[in-house]
């Protein structure tokens, strides 16, 4: 009975490493991956992201001609994959940096120099051709086509929905979180660090059994952490959501999976990690009781 | 009594892990539940489309004032029965094609107001469920933008409070604004639906739209 009297405390203190675990995984895998432009930036490539959203402005615009009487190709002419290519990298990156900074806006990023170009050589050619006074509506026409389009095209290619997330007031949220995360990492390791003392402390008579509370807390925390991931991907779960919209659909199935597949990798290091402390822990038990 | 002890000691190592993982998975979903919610219902908010709504075969389903209102089941139909005669500006009917995507309500009267908020119905018409033409229009760059993708043999769904009348596209047609032909009082029971065909600059005088057979009427009872 005395054996076991630091028993009961060992589980306990235990469980509670298994989740400041899980804490400390979480907000290593959110600094490092889910939080960085580079892991955006290679979904939207793995996903090809681009050449479906040239698909979609090419439908988009083919469809808009009954109801604007503007050619595709004057949208088209501009709304290349280059294009979209090029604006994509700089949106992620200006949403990343809006994320991190305390700026009120989202700043427009894109370029659209070409585009009023190319709208207004329309209207311009089409009023030769019907001998049609340049008045105020056809200037009010020629702004109204230009700021559609630059508002489609900017809300279009804004595949995290940052708009979206600052209207919901999910902006500002993140930020708190994001502000207070350094400060969280640290007070999680000092926690994890008296935990682990703990331990230490109450099998200090027997210090080989450490092994077996830290190989027990490892492996319990990837249990618990991948069951509910290795559900979700094999299920393929988040191809559930009904996203119409193709590329977004892709963007944010791919970023969950990605986000999955990242936390599942750790959660397989702390898997390895248990099973050699457990060895070590029966190493040293054999050559006690021998 | 020495070697079970062992033994025991060795069940006990073994048994202690799963013990604790059973623990920690309860308290894993006692916690995480609540945050996996809120999760969900943000990426619905951001990343889902807007409501999109469908109709079962016995509900009768209106907008009214951007409020979705429900009806009572409705099981008993038949092919007689009174029509609700609407009044002007009053939003007395939903306009529905799948094929097109297309659910608009339908405003007795046209205006341009009324025809900022879905698509009306000219009061020279017959108020749907009577016989004769319903003619119906709105704003090519509003409700009617995907009216020229309706391929004949399409159905279109009118629900009113009183009945449901399914029609069929038997028609494409194009007509200048002062050709009234289309829209005049028919024998036969139709539906005629258009819009304008869009100019760039100036204002349209060609109109475009789709006319309709009447195939099944079900007035609730």
């Amino acid at each position: 009975m005395k054996k076991y009297k630091n028993f009961i405390p060992c589980i306990f203190f235990t469980v509670i490493l298994v989740f400041l675990t899980i804490l400390t995984e979480l907000v290593f895998v959110t600094k490092n991956v889910y939080l960085n432009s580079d892991t955006v930036l290679k979904i939207v490539e793995q996903k090809e992201i681009s050449s479906k959203l040239n698909l979609h402005f090419k439908s988009y615009y083919t469809e808009k001609y009954n109801t604007t009487g503007i050619p595709a190709d004057v949208y088209l002419n501009v709304i290349n994959e280059e294009f979209i290519n090029e604006n994509l990298n700089l949106i992620i990156k200006n949403n990343f940096d809006f994320l991190f900074s305390k700026e009120e806006n989202i700043k427009d990023v894109i370029d659209y120099k070409n585009l009023e170009h190319s709208i207004n050589g329309f209207f311009e050619d089409y009023a030769k051709s019907m001998n049609y006074e340049k008045n105020d509506l056809y200037e009010k026409k020629v702004k109204e086509s230009i700021s559609d389009a630059k508002i489609y095209i900017s809300s279009t290619l804004d595949i995290m929905q940052m708009s979206t997330l600052k209207k919901a007031g999910l902006v500002n949220k993140i930020r708190s979180v994001l502000k207070y995360l350094d400060m969280f990492s640290i007070i999680i390791s000092v926690i994890i660090i008296v935990d682990f003392i703990i331990i230490i402390l109450l099998n200090i008579k027997s210090i080989r059994y450490v092994f077996y509370w830290l190989a027990s807390s490892c492996l319990i925390s990837s249990i618990v952490v991948a069951l509910p991931l290795f559900y979700a991907k094999y299920t393929r779960y988040f191809d559930k959501f009904t996203i119409k919209t193709d590329h977004i659909f892709h963007f944010v199935t791919g970023y969950l999976y990605k986000a999955v597949d990242s936390f599942l990798f750790i959660q397989m290091i702390a898997f390895g990690f248990s099973i050699i402390l457990y060895i070590i822990f029966a190493i040293t038990t054999k050559t006690k009781n021998a | 009594m020495e070697k079970t002890k062992p033994k025991n000691n060795k069940v006990l190592l073994f048994l202690t892990p799963l013990f604790m993982l059973i623990i920690c998975i309860s308290i894993a979903i006692m916690i995480f539940i609540v945050p996996y919610d809120k999760f969900s219902s943000y990426l619905n908010l951001v990343f889902i489309d807007k409501f999109k709504l469908t109709q079962s075969s016995n509900q009768s389903i209106e907008l009214e004032n951007k409020n979705i209102v429900s009806f009572e089941t409705k099981n008993n139909f038949s092919e007689t029965g009174e029509v609700i005669i609407p009044k002007f500006a009053q939003q007395y009917a939903t306009l529905t094609c799948e094929n097109i995507d297309l659910f608009v309500p339908i405003y007795w009267g046209s205006t341009s107001e009324l025809l900022k908020k879905g698509a009306c119905q000219s009061t020279n018409s017959v108020i749907v469920g009577e016989k004769g033409n319903v003619v119906i229009s709105a704003h090519v760059n509003t409700f009617f933008e995907s009216l020229n993708k309706i391929e004949i043999g399409d159905k279109a769904v009118l629900n009113t409070s009183y009945g449901e009348f399914t029609y069929q596209a038997v028609e494409k047609i194009k007509f200048k604004n002062t050709n009234k032909k289309y829209v005049l009082p028919t024998e036969e029971d139709k539906l005629t639906l258009y819009t304008c065909i869009i100019q760039v600059l100036g204002t349209s005088d060609e109109r475009e739209g789709v006319v309709f057979d009447l195939v099944e009427k079900k007035f609730f009872s």
